[in-house]
């Protein structure tokens, strides 16, 4: 009997070539990525944003150094590397990324993936880090560079990146590397200086690390900012005075507080938090009636209240 | 001797520094303090027992659930009492929009079953504990 021969057979072949007729067709053929952006805005390019020319595996130190140095923060890649390269994965993680820039003490925010809000934020004088991958999905290249330029009247993106300091790139081009890596981009700021781009979640949770880790001095200045900018809100006018009651001073604390409930009567936080520090402030009475008005509006934190008002009961000498 | 007494009390001091350092900087009340995070996501479960209730009040919505033999009225009683975990879940489903179209008939019904499994009328999904 003779043997099959391995090779494929007619059928197959055909449908082998099928099938990368098909793939060639598919990777040729992508329809064009849908790009959010601003094309009514003039060109854009921070000229003097600085340029570390990178070394091997180092885009992420040479990114964030990049925009540290911009808000004034003395950092070179060589500093910044051994914090956050891993050199098993020959480059450096998202997360890391964002522990840095908090322990350089600035605030990084993660803004929105679309162009337009990179627009925004140049806009402000905000270079923007951008995570990229350059190669495939299934064989990524993942790079970090910083956006200091787009240009809607000639389609491009003006990037600092690896070892060109002006690296320009079809706005096209770019969006494909950008959507692979999810979009991901952040601005770097100045405690107290907000992203153009933000919505008050993004702010609320860029400050949440900072308040996790005590660090109030730094929270008073994103939630001062946001209380600007988003008056209406309670969050972070409520964020205010809990930074000064984490700091100590309790007379502030007392002030901001009173101004929240002045504002925002209807909720319960503010009652129970001021009399807390009514009662660190030894002032019983009116710590048990100010805990009795966040106990009359009740609410899904009643439970809470409760505790306040046991704790102020005893004098806060509960067990 | 004279030397390890010195010590000692040097030691005494620093103690009593770090002890009244904690006492200073870690007032009585800080557990009770109501943190602006707790307070969001507070507000957030408040928001998702509104969209789930208002849901529930939809006029296809009372339909498919009278279709299924339970009373609306009760749908919105018990959905009431749910906690914020499973309440979230379900939120988070009608985000999606269950509009016209038969996707969106799919997923109207999907959510309605998720939430009368919650409630405990339906067993259709193995992954909610009753």
């Amino acid at each position: 009997m003779p043997r099959r021969n391995p090779v494929v057979s007619g059928g197959e072949a055909q449908r082998l070539l099928l099938l990368l007729t098909l793939l060639f067709l598919l990777v040729a053929c992508g329809p064009p990525p849908q790009i959010h952006v601003d094309a009514d805005r003039p060109a854009l390019e921070l000229t003097k944003v600085p340029f570390y020319p990178q070394e091997q595996y180092q885009c992420g130190p040479a990114a964030l150094a990049t925009v540290l140095q911009w808000t004034g923060v003395r950092a070179t890649p060589e500093e910044l590397a051994p914090a956050l390269v891993i050199p098993e994965l020959k480059g450096s993680l998202q997360i890391e990324m964002l522990a840095q820039s908090r322990a350089q003490g600035r605030v990084p925010f993660v803004i929105k993936g679309e162009l337009r809000s990179i627009q925004a934020e140049l806009a402000a004088g905000h270079p923007v880090i951008v995570l990229q991958n350059l190669a495939f999905a299934w064989k990524p290249v993942w790079h970090y560079a910083v956006v200091v330029g787009v240009d809607p009247a000639t389609q491009t993106v003006t990037l600092r990146s690896g070892r060109e300091q002006r690296h320009v790139v079809d706005w096209t081009l770019f969006e494909r590397t950008w959507k692979r890596a999810d979009h991901w981009a952040i601005v770097v700021l100045k405690p107290g200086v907000l992203p153009a781009s933000a919505d008050i979640t993004a702010v609320m949770n860029a400050a949440m690390p900072f308040e996790q880790s005590g660090d109030a001095k730094t929270t008073l200045a994103i939630y001062r900012s946001a209380a600007k900018r988003w008056p209406d809100e309670i969050a972070p006018q409520l964020g205010v005075a809990n930074s000064y009651y984490t700091q100590g001073k309790l007379k502030s604390a007392d002030t901001a507080y009173r101004n929240v409930i002045a504002k925002f009567p209807d909720d319960p936080v503010a009652y129970n938090n001021l009399a807390l520090v009514l009662a660190d402030r030894k002032r019983w009475k009116s710590a048990e009636a100010m805990v009795e008005k966040a106990l009359q509006i009740g609410g899904p934190l009643r439970e809470e209240f409760l505790d306040t008002q046991r704790q102020i009961h005893c004098r806060g000498k509960c067990k | 001797m004279r030397y390890l007494a010195a010590a000692m009390r040097r030691l005494t001091l620093l103690v009593t520094c770090v002890f009244g350092f904690m006492t200073v900087a870690m007032p009585i009340a800080q557990a009770g303090m109501i943190s602006v995070e707790r307070h969001a996501s507070s507000q957030a479960a408040a928001d998702q027992h509104a969209q789930v209730q208002d849901f529930l009040q939809r006029e296809d919505v009372r339909a498919q659930l009278m279709d299924l033999g339970v009373d609306p009225q009760l749908a919105q009683s018990r959905a009431a009492a749910l906690s914020d975990a499973e309440l979230a879940r379900a939120a988070d489903l009608i985000d999606e929009p269950a509009g016209a179209g038969a996707a969106g008939t799919i997923a109207l019904i999907f959510i309605i079953l998720l939430i009368t499994d919650i409630l405990g009328y339906t067993d259709i999904f193995t992954f909610i504990r009753k």
